[in-house]
């Protein structure tokens, strides 16, 4: 089943040993950004973790690309061109920034260690530092430039401002909204709900590891009954930061 | 004071050799977190192979070469074909590991026979090398032992950390599914990462038949030593691995040679003293 979409999901099913965590989630993310939005423990992280291959569908089915990946390896995904940003960046604590760039070279690829270090002038200037040296928004920056470096298609990105400065969360921002208007495939999962109006031209309502809801970034920023709903937002409040999902 | 330093110098071989035999133990384990208890049997085949590649050839680098390729070969055949298919069942991998260290034993002892085998060793290591200030003489190939364990230690420390296979090994002791997230293929890496370890063992096999003498039981012997070594100097760690041979290699020595009664019990206690004050041993890092 080809399918027109970038990344295609129909009916995903997800169990961790007796709990039932994804619920047949259908979600299309093409060209364009994609804001993942729900309150913690919701399975926004499993989906991501889904759409990786980092744990096993137990039902349904994923596209991306035009070829089935349900049963597929995480590595065939990343080479396929999933771009993985995960929770808690997952920065390796015993590689240096280089290292880590370094290991990700590869032939034919637009991103080099040398453009990363050009965009992030702060990673050139940490280069020999170790991952665990790293604050988090130098942490951040390296595990976006990583998974910049396999080309991807779509990046996927799970909470990155999560626990940053603010002046870092803009910066995360900027960037994440040049990817996806330099025509990179964006989904963005994110608490923080200002964060996802800024970057996605669409949002996804995540309620108990269904898609409950899916409409232009706008129209839920405008409808603040629809936040209060689904995301637990009181008119003028921000969602927590920080928790884990 | 002579008598130390022999005792002293007798350990260091000794502790070369351990460490030799359990680098590539804890290799493994450190990426994959596989207890590989066919380790002590791919160090006797490196011993058998390098024997007859010597006795041959007759030259003795050849033999070390050989013994390890042969294991090494042996090693990814065993991760690639039986292990690699448990992946992520450690203790069914640990298992499978019992069972074929036990067919391989039985195998050698079909094809070598239970007798004592000595690899030949060219004229200018087999004789004796009369020691400087000491004026005692000492077997010289127990001092190549020595600078060969340092020698491989030292290189084994540049591939894992400078070039870019130690930076995806590192990687992967670290965070193995955000490594295969990222597009590397891991079972290929632990193939490439268990014929390194086989190598390892191999060429100890070599140097322990060359320095000592291998027969059948010499699998299980370096076998119960690596993963003494590993305990107390942490599993994973190469370095903790050098540690805890050194400590080992020495106790063994100073024990039998002070307390010959109680020689076995330092070793041991040595185990349980780390265990009870550090588990993760000396130089390994905690369970997040």
């Amino acid at each position: 089943m080809a399918t027109e979409s970038l990344l295609s999901i129909r009916d995903l099913q997800v169990h961790y040993g007796t709990s039932h965590v994804l619920h047949g989630v259908n979600l299309d993310v093409d060209r364009i950004s994609l804001g993942m939005l729900g309150r913690n423990g919701m399975g926004k992280t499993t989906l991501c973790a889904a759409i990786m291959g980092l744990v096993p569908a137990t039902g349904g089915s994923i596209h991306f690309d035009g070829q089935n990946i349900t049963d597929a390896t995480p590595e065939k995904r990343a080479q396929l061109g999933i771009g993985y940003v995960p929770q808690g960046r997952r920065i390796f604590r015993s590689l240096t920034v280089e290292e880590h760039l370094r290991m990700m070279q590869r032939k034919g690829s637009a991103w080099t260690v040398d453009r990363v270090f050009d965009t992030f002038t702060r990673l050139r200037e940490r280069r020999r530092n170790l991952g665990d040296q790293l604050s988090g928004g130098e942490q951040q920056m390296l595990a976006i430039s990583r998974a910049l470096m396999l080309d991807p298609k779509l990046l996927v990105l799970d909470e990155p401002t999560e626990g940053l400065a603010p002046a870092i969360v803009s910066d995360v921002i900027d960037l994440v909204a040049r990817l996806s208007a330099d025509g990179m495939g964006i989904l963005l999962v994110e608490q923080n709900i200002h964060a996802a109006f800024a970057v996605a031209q669409n949002v996804a309502i995540m309620v108990n590891g269904e898609i409950v809801e899916t409409l232009p970034a706008a129209d839920l920023e405008g409808d603040t009954e629809l936040q209060k709903r689904h995301l637990g937002i009181e008119p003028g409040q921000v969602m927590a930061e920080g928790d884990i999902t | 004071m002579t008598f130390f330093l022999i005792v002293t110098l007798n350990g260091l071989t000794l502790a070369a050799l351990y460490f030799l035999a359990a680098s590539g133990f804890t290799l493994i384990f450190g990426l994959m977190r596989t207890v590989n208890m066919a380790h002590g049997a791919l160090l006797l085949l490196g011993g058998y192979v390098g024997f007859e590649v010597a006795k041959t050839t007759g030259i003795w680098p050849l033999a070390i070469l050989g013994g390890g390729l042969a294991a090494a070969l042996v090693g990814a055949i065993i991760q690639f074909g039986i292990l690699g298919r448990f992946q992520g069942d450690e203790l069914r991998q640990t298992l499978a590991s019992i069972a074929l260290s036990i067919i391989m034993a039985d195998l050698m002892l079909w094809f070598w026979g239970g007798i004592t085998y000595q690899v030949a060793m060219p004229d200018a290591l087999a004789g004796g090398f009369r020691l400087p200030l000491l004026g005692v003489g000492y077997a010289t190939i127990r001092l190549v032992l020595i600078a060969f364990a340092i020698v491989v230690g030292i290189a084994l420390w540049l591939v894992i950390a400078k070039t870019r296979l130690g930076a995806i090994i590192r990687a992967g002791v670290d965070d193995r599914e955000m490594l295969r997230a990222l597009g590397f293929d891991v079972a290929k890496i632990f193939v490439v990462v268990f014929a390194l370890g086989g190598l390892l063992a191999g060429m100890a096999g070599v140097v322990a038949a060359s320095a000592l003498s291998i027969s059948p039981g010499t699998d299980l012997q370096f076998l119960l030593s690596s993963l003494v070594v590993v305990i107390v100097g942490g599993m994973g760690s190469v370095g903790g691995a050098a540690l805890g041979a050194l400590l080992i290699g020495l106790a063994e020595q100073y024990g039998l040679a002070y307390a010959p009664t109680y020689g076995v019990v330092f070793t041991f206690a040595i185990m349980v003293l780390v265990l009870a004050v550090r588990p993760q041993g000396l130089l390994g890092r905690s369970e997040a």
